[in-house]
């Protein structure tokens, strides 16, 4: 069994060491400059970002790959209607009084690399950032909204919990799968209806070790003395340090330069005569 | 047919910062109608080992074999159902795998999925909760209305109705109040004088000594030692290198022998047995 998508992987690199706060703000940017209308060669400047990324941050590019897999069918998919809809561009073939313009096939390729390069960032974020320190961030993004006695600390609480138990979950699953196989239940090979039967043997004990699980930690929390509206220090003190300043001026730096660019092309093609 | 371990390595999450090497290349022989205890410290491959016997895990190299079947790192086993049957393993707190409205149903959900119906498998359902100790009044309770040792007892008599040649039992007795516990090694040991071989992993070491015919020790993801219990349980210095507490009776005995009572250690495996060494040692002197 492969180990969880987009699961943290403790490598060391300069981009586990950033503040989970850069990596997340850091994110959200390049998120919003890939789904900007961007022309080609704004496009592959990111992918070029990416792939650096991906090797600086040490995430192999198997696990990224693999992220990619539940997508096929939707890019599959994509294609299909957008050469059915759009049609824009020069006409590039005729099948049975059926006309395929360029423009579907451009429309569809420019959807298919904003979803890979988002897929790939998100990977990396999510494999460099521990889960724990990652609900940290989100907490202190949405601190401002205390003002407006939004329960940003019960919303981290929950989602770090629930992060928490992610593991705990995948672990028990693996072993059940064990336990009911040895009884006999045969998930990749039987019938239909066995199969069936052999999901509810997992999924009944599932739900009641959970349920279980959960009585036990509310109970735990309260017997030490947990109150959601109490005020809290932290035992990890988020640190924002040089590098993360300077990650995130790197970061702004490769956003403007690919909105701007994209709203002047005179200056990639003024780079293309330089280079003739 | 003994089961054989022929120089079988495992690791876990090969490639991946999470890689480790549970087996280290086991070499092991266990005998056919055994009671063979499993020991070792946590982390030292027990778990890991014994799920290769049904094929849960196999070898990233090396062999098990197991009555007419081979696991090893390529084959795909044929008919792997049966082999499953052939060696029923109970997990440690099985009681997490019920999952039936009625006890009856989930007794009746291993020897259902291998093939069994009717009034036979009514009646490998009463027999196996008889076996565990409960009566046929629990068969159409739910299995989450009765207690913690109740549901142990379900659990067992779940794999004990598949009628398997081959009993594994992961920590059997972990959590179990002294009496539970012990009816339940009695149990264990009445299915082994019927013939059946059974492998025990276990950190109680008053019941290995008590109730097993061999040991096992695992160290490090190598096999350790073999032996007859005494004559592992009898070696301190064998002992501490392996980090394992001799059982209580064993330590009383050590003491006495070293406060000049010249009792034979290797004929001392419970209570009644020591009383009896005493006995003969004092009953000489008078």
């Amino acid at each position: 069994m492969n180990i969880a998508l987009g699961r943290y992987i403790p490598y060391d690199s300069i981009i586990h060491r950033l503040d989970p706060r850069t990596k997340l703000l850091a994110l959200i940017a390049l998120l919003v400059a890939i789904f900007f209308k961007l022309s080609f060669w704004e496009y592959a400047f990111l992918i070029v970002v990416c792939l650096a990324l991906i090797l600086i941050s040490k995430v192999k590019f198997r696990s990224i790959l693999q992220a990619f897999k539940p997508m096929w069918l939707m890019m599959l998919f994509l294609l299909i209607i957008n050469v059915l809809v759009i049609k824009r561009g020069d006409a590039l073939f005729t099948i049975a009084s059926f006309t395929c313009y360029s423009g579907a096939i451009f429309q569809t390729l420019q959807i298919i690399i904003r979803l890979a390069l988002m897929i790939s960032l998100t990977t990396i974020l999510t494999s460099t950032t521990k889960p724990l320190d990652l609900t940290y961030a989100i907490e202190w993004f949405l601190s401002p909204l205390r003002v407006l006695r939004f329960p940003t600390h019960e919303i981290a609480m929950t989602i770090s919990l629930a992060l928490r138990f992610i593991p705990t979950l995948f672990e028990e699953t693996q072993k059940l799968i064990k336990a009911q196989a040895s009884r006999g239940v045969d998930l990749q090979s039987g019938k239909l209806k066995e199969k069936i039967g052999g999901l509810v043997s997992l999924i009944v004990p599932l739900f009641v070790s959970a349920f279980q699980k959960s009585e036990e930690l509310a109970d735990a929390m309260e017997a030490r003395g947990y109150n959601p509206g109490a005020k809290r220090t932290r035992y990890r003190k988020l640190d924002f340090a040089i590098r993360d300043l300077v990650g995130l001026l790197v970061c702004a730096l490769i956003v403007f330069l690919s909105i701007y660019s994209s709203y002047h092309p005179e200056i990639v093609r003024t780079l293309e005569i330089w280079k003739n | 047919m003994p089961i054989e371990f022929k120089n079988v390595s495992h690791t876990y999450y090969p490639g991946t910062p999470f890689e480790y090497q549970a087996l280290r290349g086991i070499d092991l022989v266990i005998k056919d109608q055994s009671f063979t205890a499993i020991v070792g410290h946590t982390g030292s491959g027990k778990s890991t080992l014994v799920q290769h016997i049904n094929a849960l895990l196999k070898p990233d190299s090396g062999e098990v074999r197991v009555n007419d079947y081979v696991i090893n790192h390529k084959s795909k086993i044929k008919n792997i159902k049966s082999l499953r049957k052939l060696a029923g393993m109970v997990f440690q707190f099985p009681e997490y795998q019920l999952f039936e409205e009625t006890i009856f149903k989930d007794i009746a959900f291993g020897p259902k999925n291998f093939g069994l119906e009717g009034k036979e498998l009514e009646e490998r359902v009463l027999k196996a909760i008889k076996l565990v100790g409960l009566d046929e009044t629990y068969l159409e309770k739910s299995p989450f209305d009765i207690s913690g040792g109740q549901k142990r007892r379900v659990a067992i008599a779940g794999i004990l109705a598949m009628e398997p040649e081959i009993l594994i039992l992961d920590e059997p007795t972990a959590g179990l109040d002294p009496q539970g516990a012990k009816e339940m090694m009695n149990l264990f040991a009445e299915i082994h004088r019927q013939g059946k071989t059974i492998i025990m992993i276990s950190h109680e070491m008053d019941y290995v000594l008590e109730y097993c015919d061999e040991v096992v020790v695992l160290k490090k993801g190598l096999v350790a030692a073999q032996d007859k219990p005494i004559n592992i349980f009898s070696k301190a210095e064998l002992l501490k290198g392996l980090h394992i507490t001799p059982p209580a009776i064993i330590d009383f005995a050590n003491r006495l022998i070293a406060n000049k009572l010249p009792i034979d250690i290797k004929k001392v495996f419970d209570i009644e047995s020591l009383i009896s060494e005493i006995v003969r040692v004092k009953g000489g002197n008078k």
